[in-house]
């Protein structure tokens, strides 16, 4: 036994592997991505006694060493040892109810020589599911040690723990015999004498067959054989009386699938989750943008004046600040969606929503990123984690900023304040209808581009429409806290980073200027009004100012050119870049270029309505105005989104065409809205 | 008879299953000839059949229920 050994877990979705993975390993495990690819690799430890050690890897769930999907491709290659991973060992977890469907796998494994346990979970079912297992005949016939356990209720965890150090002295023989395999691939192999590395063989010759279709036989034989081995040892030991079973998965799913309050329900169950990420996270966020905003005013109290203090406080915490505000968004949208799947309801999402999603190139799972994206898109994009299909997961991802975010609004109300009349048509007011009508070109431009981007792009596997339809259970709470704890620490470490160092050059393109009026722009502002305005109004010009001849600004004069056309200048220009840092920034930023001493909306509304254009026309006049906010609707005007999507996507090739292609639509829209309506 | 002509409180067993179109994963998933199939649910609008495989509930399209040959099961 090495001091140091890869435990895998393996086994089908929705057996309780990651609920193992949890209880095995505690709080000692980290989140990251398999080399290469973006499916998730979950790894912890446990410590046994003389300083060995598991490193315990919970695989992607799989149905069998073919792998249709990039994360059973994972699972593949690491079995075959394609992968850096060394499968030392393996716990094949299986679920009492679907044990001949699970055992597939289990074969499969056992044939390829690795030691291993067999883990049959939710053993706590088995008298209300009138199942009767003989487990000792069952490990003879399959040459395994079985464990019965129950991960809900913490039933035979510890005499597992006990046994994975003798997982070695395992017997390694093959136990399925070879006569699905044709002879001369038998012929190509034979020199391996060894019957267990036989079947690794085998498959690593077969993967090499060019013909699709002969592929495709040698599979289904493999798996009939696999299953009528499976069935002789089942029909010895499993026994399943139906008449004694009892669950109440009929009459709810009577209610959950049923057309029309199936729907009902679940936009209820969205209504709260929603209401819940919108109004009742704003708490804790309002208390971190407090306490952020404290930080930075003390930082700068108490340390000498100078740029290292200006980046530590506006910079560097606020930035830190930047990422921790979404943490409890985070956090209480996993702990819905973790409630979702635990549950088993996530699965009657999939069933009502696919077909209607499906037209769009997406998932039946992809109403919740969508709806979540309201809110926020950083927890949205995270939430396609549950979409296993890897293009309608990108698709899904690739279309979630389009939805109007929470940090839309701030932009829509003061300019639809501004720029629409407050009248009625009948008993609606064009200002509402305004902000109706944003919020559904939002989801038609959404729609449309997922129709897009699923017809361009390509993916290596087939996506069939299988939904596993489990059981309703209880959530177990440790599970759900498990995932909030594991989604919230990714975010912070992973896209953290991201967010942290573009806002720190965002900080730095606004608090440095090229020229002398950035530098001398206190200077400046004294001789120009000559003591005509008090300290308090002259600060804020000179903040303006500075602004102005920052980078940032500089950046926001280059860019007029290209924004005089659809009727912005360049102080919209600046509001623009800065408001990539999150988009409610805009607002703030032209109450500094319009020099207003307050974010108070009324004061900026004010200064922003009386703004003209050098040719004498209003700069926020009806064109202009619902130019802005069509091109505040379409596009990724936000840092947090493309790190988000970098992390999720694991490459900056999919935030690159994101942000490409929404800036892309956002331009043309607003130029076609500007020269239309002006 | 194929599997999409199913009825509700039948129990059918797979006869034949067209390889040719139906995909490998849904052997692997247990879709043998000699599985029994039951219909959990009255078939919906969604071209969903929610159906149980030798135990195990599953909901697969109707265009792959019409690939996979079954007989009743009296």
């Amino acid at each position: 036994m090495k001091k140091k050994f890869n435990l895998l877990l393996l086994g089908n979705p929705n057996t309780g592997k990651s609920s193992l993975f949890n209880k095995l390993t505690g709080l000692n495990q980290k989140v990251g991505n398999f080399p290469g690819v973006t499916v998730e690799k979950k790894e912890g430890t446990i410590n046994f006694k003389n300083n060995y050690f598991a490193n315990v890897i919970d695989l992607p769930g799989t149905y069998s060493v073919n792998s249709f999907s990039p994360e059973e491709e994972v699972v593949s290659n690491i079995l075959l040892e394609k992968n850096k991973i060394s499968p030392d060992a393996a716990l094949v977890v299986s679920d009492i109810e679907n044990l001949k469907h699970n055992l597939l796998l289990f074969t499969q494994v056992k044939d390829l020589g690795i030691p291993l346990y067999l883990i049959i979970n939710m053993c706590d079912v088995m008298e209300k599911r009138g199942i009767a297992l003989d487990i000792s005949t069952l490990e003879e016939e399959l040459k395994t040690k079985i464990f019965l356990i129950s991960t809900r209720n913490s039933i035979g965890i510890d005499d597992l723990l006990n046994e994975i150090p003798n997982i070695f002295d395992s017997d390694t023989s093959a136990i399925v015999d070879n006569n699905y395999m044709d002879f001369g691939t038998i012929q190509k192999i034979n020199n391996e004498n060894n019957s267990s590395l036989f079947y690794k063989s085998w498959l690593l010759q077969i993967n090499k067959i060019s013909n699709l279709e002969d592929l495709k036989k040698i599979k289904h034989k493999e798996a009939v054989h696999r299953y009528r081995f499976i069935n002789n040892k089942l029909n010895k030991t499993l026994n399943i009386d139906r008449k004694k079973a009892y669950d109440l998965r009929s009459k709810l799913d009577n209610i959950f699938l049923h057309p029309f309050w199936g729907t009902i329900i679940f936009m209820s169950i969205l209504a709260l989750i929603f209401q819940t990420i919108f109004t009742w996270s704003s708490y804790p966020m309002d208390f971190i943008d407090e306490m952020f905003s404290n930080l930075s005013n003390y930082t700068k109290a108490v340390l000498p004046e100078g740029v290292f203090t200006n980046l530590l406080a506006e910079g560097i915490i606020a930035g830190i600040g930047g990422v921790i505000i979404f943490v409890p968004q985070i956090a209480l949208l996993f702990m819905f969606i973790s409630i979702l799947e635990e549950t088993g309801y996530m699965s009657r999402v999939v069933f009502l929503f696919d077909k209607r999603l499906k037209k769009y190139g997406l998932s039946g799972k992809s109403i919740i990123p969508l709806i979540s994206g309201v809110a926020c898109a950083i927890p949205a994009v995270m939430s396609t984690r549950n979409i296993n299909d890897w293009k309608q997961r990108l698709t899904t991802i690739l279309i979630v900023p389009f939805m109007t975010c929470s940090a839309r609004l701030p932009v829509y109300l003061i300019l639809i304040s501004i720029v629409i009349p407050d009248n009625y048509f009948f008993i609606f007011n064009y200002q509402g209808l305004t902000l109706l009508g944003l919020y559904l070109l939002a989801v038609l431009m959404a729609l449309i581009s997922a129709f897009v981007f699923s017809k361009m792009i390509k993916s290596n596997f087939k996506n069939y429409v299988v939904i596993e339809m489990p059981n309703y259970k209880v959530p177990v709470l440790k599970n759900v806290l498990f995932t909030v704890y594991s989604k919230t620490k990714s975010f912070v470490f992973e896209a953290g980073k991201i967010i942290l160092s573009i806002s720190i050059l965002l900080w730095i393109l606004a608090s440095n200027g090229p020229g002398d009026d950035f530098k001398y722009a206190e200077q400046i502002i004294l001789e120009k009004y000559d003591n005509k305005k008090n300290i308090s109004e002259l600060d804020y010009e000179i903040q303006s100012y500075r602004l102005e001849n920052s980078y940032i600004g500089t950046a926001g004069k280059i860019l007029e050119p290209i924004l005089n056309p659809l009727g912005y200048d360049w102080k919209i220009g600046i509001a623009i870049i800065t408001s990539f840092a999150a988009r409610e920034v805009f607002v703030g930023t032209l109450a500094t270029i319009f020099s207003v001493g307050s974010e108070n909306v009324e004061t900026i509304k004010e200064k922003m309505s009386y703004q003209r254009k050098q040719n004498g026309q209003l700069l926020f006049n009806l064109p202009t105005g619902v130019s802005l906010m069509v091109f505040y609707a379409f596009a990724l005007q936000c840092m947090s989104t493309i790190a988000i999507v970098k992390k999720e996507t694991n490459s900056w090739k999919w935030p690159a065409i994101q942000f490409t292609f929404m800036t892309i639509i956002a331009y043309i829209s607003a130029l076609i809205v500007y020269q239309t309506l002006s | 008879m194929t599997l999409d002509k199913i009825k509700l409180n039948q129990t059918v067993k797979v006869t034949k299953v067209h390889t040719d179109y139906v995909p490998t994963k849904f052997v692997q998933l247990g879709f043998i000839p000699g599985a029994e199939i039951a219909l959990e649910r009255p078939p919906s609008k969604n071209g969903l059949l929610y159906i149980v495989l030798d135990g195990f509930y599953l909901a697969i399209t109707e265009e792959i229920a019409k690939k996979i040959e079954v007989e009743k099961i009296d």
